[in-house]
């Protein structure tokens, strides 16, 4: 009962995001792709949750993930953490125009902005850091992306009704 | 009266807010601009991000890694008998490796002795296992379980029975990154066993194989010539096994290293004297 008032649909997407990170950093022997699906879907649940659940905590949010990311993945510090900071920045700006848009658009702009700051992760870290831009990374990055990005979003959804 | 100290107190919290989320936004820009000078906070936020970040990751993963360990027995377990099999080919070969290598050494310490040349120029300062390794999506890294208090200090090379694997990045007290020679930002100066060429190789963007990125004199090596470092960049000490070229163009070639970064476990730091 007592912690009931915490368990609030933004406090289990926190606990996904960790998972996530987790799954993402480190590397598991012979089942590579997990780390791949990790990854995308994190991207997914951190915009799911700009758009849904846009509140001041959400900038530490972004810049811990953001940075931990670059640390842990580039040793250096820049794409993800630019990235996730630009992108809550630009929800505040437009997220009035996404009120009004059905279940299939938000789950369509979701995946389309998801699909983007991976794209654009990777050039600025191919730019700045000299990572080449992996073609064959990003077409299993779009793939994961469309095949497991629908039944999360239907979670999500199931997750918001639990408060 | 207590409406407009409510109010006050609302906007009071509001600019507070604001004025967080713009000193978060500086930061960031401050930890993106002061990243690549090497300047020590950056440093020392990256090497305290690595320690915290590590073991909670590694503690989260724990059930799946023990799940994929265990998909693995079990695929061991199923093809056991032709490993046996494989294994005993192998030792007959190896044996025969084993006779030669005994009247090889024999016959080096016979002439070390002769020219009173020292054994070696490299210590071993420690040997550890791996804590954890990045995934192949950006940079190719593993960290290991023994820092400064170990004697681990940066540029320190890391290898294991195959060959080099790598060279120390950074290092916290009690944790150390590893840079992978197959990472696309590592350079390895590299010679063949004749000592006929010398290249600087670096890893591809998949990570299996290692390209050239310079060739001096344009001399490319033969396909199946062994590479060794140089010892050239004065990092990596010299005649260390690195791979074997297994492609060549005119631009360069392209070589399969000999040490397996998917099944690393445990490797040695050492130091040039």
């Amino acid at each position: 009962m007592l912690l009931s008032r915490y368990l609030v649909p933004f406090t289990y997407y926190n606990l996904i995001l960790i998972i996530l990170f987790s799954l993402s950093v480190s590397s598991i022997e012979s089942f590579s792709i997990i780390n791949l699906i990790s990854y995308a879907l994190l991207h997914f649940t951190i915009i799911y949750l700009g758009l849904y659940y846009y509140r001041r905590s959400l900038y530490s949010i972004y810049f811990l993930y953001g940075l931990g990311f670059d640390i842990l993945l580039i040793n250096q510090i820049g794409p993800h953490l630019f990235i996730f900071m630009t992108l809550l920045f630009f929800f505040n700006l437009i997220k009035k125009y996404f009120i009004y848009f059905s279940y299939l658009r938000i789950y369509l702009l979701i995946l389309f902005i998801q699909l983007l700051i991976i794209l654009l992760e990777m050039l600025l870290t191919d730019f700045f850091f000299d990572y080449d831009f992996n073609l064959d990374k990003y077409v299993k990055f779009i793939f994961i992306s469309i095949i497991s990005s629908y039944p999360v979003f239907f979670i999500f959804s199931k997750i918001d009704n639990l408060q | 009266m207590f409406y407009r100290k409510k109010i006050g107190h609302l906007t009071k919290a509001k600019n507070l807010g604001k004025l967080y989320i713009t000193i978060l936004f500086i930061f960031t820009f401050l930890l993106i601009l002061f990243n690549k000078t090497d300047y020590i906070v950056v440093n020392k936020i990256k090497s305290l991000s690595t320690d915290v970040l590590n073991p909670i990751s590694g503690f989260i993963t724990s059930p799946i890694k023990v799940a994929t360990q265990a998909v693995n027995k079990i695929n061991e377990i199923r093809y056991l008998q032709q490993d046996n099999l494989k294994l005993k080919e192998e030792v007959k070969r190896l044996k025969k490796w084993q006779i030669l290598a005994i009247k090889n050494q024999r016959e080096n310490n016979a002439l070390k002795k002769l020219l009173d040349s020292t054994t070696t120029n490299i210590s071993i300062i420690k040997t550890t296992t791996i804590t954890s390794q990045t995934p192949d999506i950006y940079a190719r890294s593993i960290f290991i379980k023994a820092g400064v208090n170990h004697g681990v200090l940066e540029d320190f090379v890391v290898v294991n029975e195959r060959g080099l694997i790598g060279k120390v990045i950074s290092s916290t007290e009690n944790n150390s990154r590893v840079l992978l020679i197959n990472d696309q930002n590592s350079s390895v100066p590299v010679t063949s066993l004749s000592k006929k060429f010398n290249a600087i190789i670096k890893g591809t963007a998949d990570g299996k194989y290692l390209t050239s990125t310079f060739v001096k004199d344009e001399k490319i090596p033969k396909i199946g010539d062994v590479l060794l470092t140089s010892g050239n960049a004065r990092i990596f000490p010299s005649d260390m096994l690195v791979g074997k070229v297994i492609k060549v163009s005119e631009d360069g070639f392209l070589a399969l290293p000999y040490v397996d970064f998917n099944n690393l476990e445990f490797v040695q730091v050492i130091n040039t004297k």
